[in-house]
């Protein structure tokens, strides 16, 4: 079943060039892709379209079996309450505590507080930030930002999940542990894009790719991304993936 | 551990200059209000003290002589006897009273100066017979006919009912207090227009965060319900304020000086409860009018995102 289909997309900021050219494929309920592409490629774009920041200047562009330029506000917004973003820069709101970053999108879902506080605290003790529930994230470090934005992103169990270079400021050990993470909520179901220039990841998690270049996308397997000038690395880390796999089983069932 | 707001409204700078507008706006529209309803009062007591209560003038009677003219105290006497008469035959429930000539003098005092000797004067000058009427029914049928039958009497008799000056008076109250109303609702709305701008300026400055909701799935009113409630609470807090500086200012003008109760234009300040809740209940209009404006202002922002 599809999750979302692009047909003959375009997009333009203002009266400016098209940045997407005819954009045209489906991705599949429960899929899990990167999304890659040289700087300039239009990932960013694509991601606005994909968590409805922006709609699409021409072709049709259906959602959860919705039309997105036909849809009502109303119905835009229960969309996006069905989709999780990482965003690169965390976007967390700085006077809000992490505890209350995290709840952000439980509420606005109409859950209870009691549900709230119950999966804030669980999701915040795995990601490891059970000390910092109270802490503005002005006072936390890169990576501890990045796992409060992750947890925003998943605590309301997304159907979609966009993430703009999740591991970018975490180490390798803890990066592959996310990675897992996204597999593990994959395997429930949710369908995963992630928007990555780390080579060594997505040379390790054989994942379909959304590539893009100068503003055409196109789906390829994992082991034809090199066909397609992107300069995925050869290196190897001796990462310990069992262990990694095996924190994350359980958290989501 | 849930946040008042989800976006810092509270944190950023010029919310107490917005406050202290509103408690400066507040204060100007409560006392313009307040002034307006001390008007309203002044001239309604204006015009129940006045009601029903006439004044018959006899003209004084004068006589050829060999000086010249001669004032007929005897004639004018006779006339104000016709007149009472008439009252009391014709006019049951109407009561009628002759003024003492000591007091009609009075009267003229401040145009003539302290007059020492009265006979004098009455011999002198042509003061004229005022008769005080009191009416209980001030139909203008009514007062026609007394007036038609005070004619019959006298051309000299003429029936005063202080048409002239006191429609004049009432006239020009009901004009500033008509203009005090006017000049709240003006505050009222340049307060409005003022936090319409901060609520405006305030969504600009946080769209970042606004943004950020939107993109989480918040519905418009989500949103637009944290602004509205900080809109409210700061206008309520400002409006209650001033009106509290405003209806201290009224106590004051209240109790500093208590005119004299038996004057007939009475200029006593005072306001009736109906009043005093109208005013006590600006700062709650100020909250509910900020609701509905930020609230509005803020959908009209959002729909600028998809």
């Amino acid at each position: 079943m599809s999750l979302m289909q692009f047909e003959n997309v375009g997009l333009r900021y203002g009266t400016g060039p098209e940045v997407l050219h005819d954009i045209s494929f489906e991705l599949e309920k429960g899929s899990f892709h990167f999304l890659n592409g040289a700087s300039g490629a239009g990932k960013t774009s694509l991601l606005k379209l994909m968590y409805l920041g922006m709609k699409p200047t021409r072709g049709r562009y259906h959602m959860f079996d919705t039309e997105i330029n036909k849809a009502s506000r109303e119905e835009l917004s229960l969309l996006r309450q069905k989709i999780g973003i990482v965003f690169q820069d965390f976007r967390l709101i700085p006077h809000l505590s992490a505890f209350d970053n995290v709840a952000l999108p439980l509420r606005i879902a109409g859950h209870s507080e009691k549900q709230v506080k119950n999966n804030v605290i669980e999701l915040l003790e795995w990601v490891g930030l059970g000390d910092y529930m109270n802490a503005d994230p002005t006072t936390m470090s890169g990576g501890q930002q990045q796992r409060v934005a992750i947890a925003r992103a998943v605590i309301n169990r997304p159907q979609l999940l966009l993430a703009d270079e999740p591991t970018g400021n975490l180490d390798d050990t803890i990066g592959y542990k996310l990675l897992h993470l996204f597999e593990e909520l994959n395997k429930l179901g949710t369908t995963i894009i992630i928007a990555s220039h780390n080579s060594m990841l997505m040379k390790h998690f054989k994942h379909r790719h959304i590539y893009l270049s100068k503003g055409h996308a196109k789906i390829i397997e994992s082991q034809e991304l090199s066909n397609f000038g992107t300069d995925l690395s050869e290196e190897k880390k001796n990462i310990d993936l069992e262990m990694s796999q095996k924190d994350t089983e359980g958290l989501f069932s | 551990m849930k946040r008042k707001y989800d976006i810092p409204l509270h944190k950023k700078a010029g919310t107490g200059f917005v406050l202290w507008t509103i408690v400066l706006m507040t204060f100007l529209c409560a006392t313009t209000l307040c002034g307006s309803f001390f008007l309203t009062n002044i001239t309604n007591n204006m015009e129940a003290n006045l009601t029903g209560q006439l004044t018959i003038e006899i003209k004084a009677q004068l006589t050829p002589s060999d000086t010249g003219l001669e004032i007929d105290k005897k004639a004018q006497d006779e006339l104000a006897d016709k007149v009472l008469a008439l009252i009391q035959n014709n006019y049951p429930g109407v009561v009628a009273k002759r003024l003492d000539n000591d007091y009609v003098i009075g009267l003229i005092e401040p145009w003539l100066g302290v007059i020492e000797n009265i006979p004098e004067m009455e011999n002198a000058f042509p003061i004229p017979t005022l008769i005080a009427v009191e009416v209980i029914d001030t139909s203008k049928a009514r007062l026609e006919t007394l007036q038609q039958d005070l004619k019959a009497i006298s051309s000299d008799v003429y029936l005063d009912k202080h048409e002239r000056w006191l429609d004049g008076i009432l006239m020009i109250t009901n004009r500033v207090k008509n203009i005090g109303f006017f000049f709240a609702v003006l505050i009222g709305a340049t307060a409005l227009i003022a936090i319409s701008g901060a609520s405006r300026a305030r969504l600009t400055m946080h769209f970042a965060e606004i943004e950020l909701l939107h993109l989480m799935g918040a519905f418009d009113s989500y949103i637009s319900r944290q602004f509205a409630k900080h809109s409210s609470k700061m206008a309520f807090e400002g409006a209650f304020v001033g009106t509290a500086l405003c209806l201290g200012t009224a106590f004051v003008l209240m109790f500093a000086e208590k005119p004299n109760q038996d004057d007939i234009l009475d200029f006593d300040l005072h306001l009736e409860i109906y009043q005093w809740i109208a005013i006590g209940f600006i700062p709650v209009f100020a909250g509910i009018i900020s609701y509905i404006s930020a609230d509005i202002t803020t959908k009209n922002f959002l729909k600028r995102l998809p």
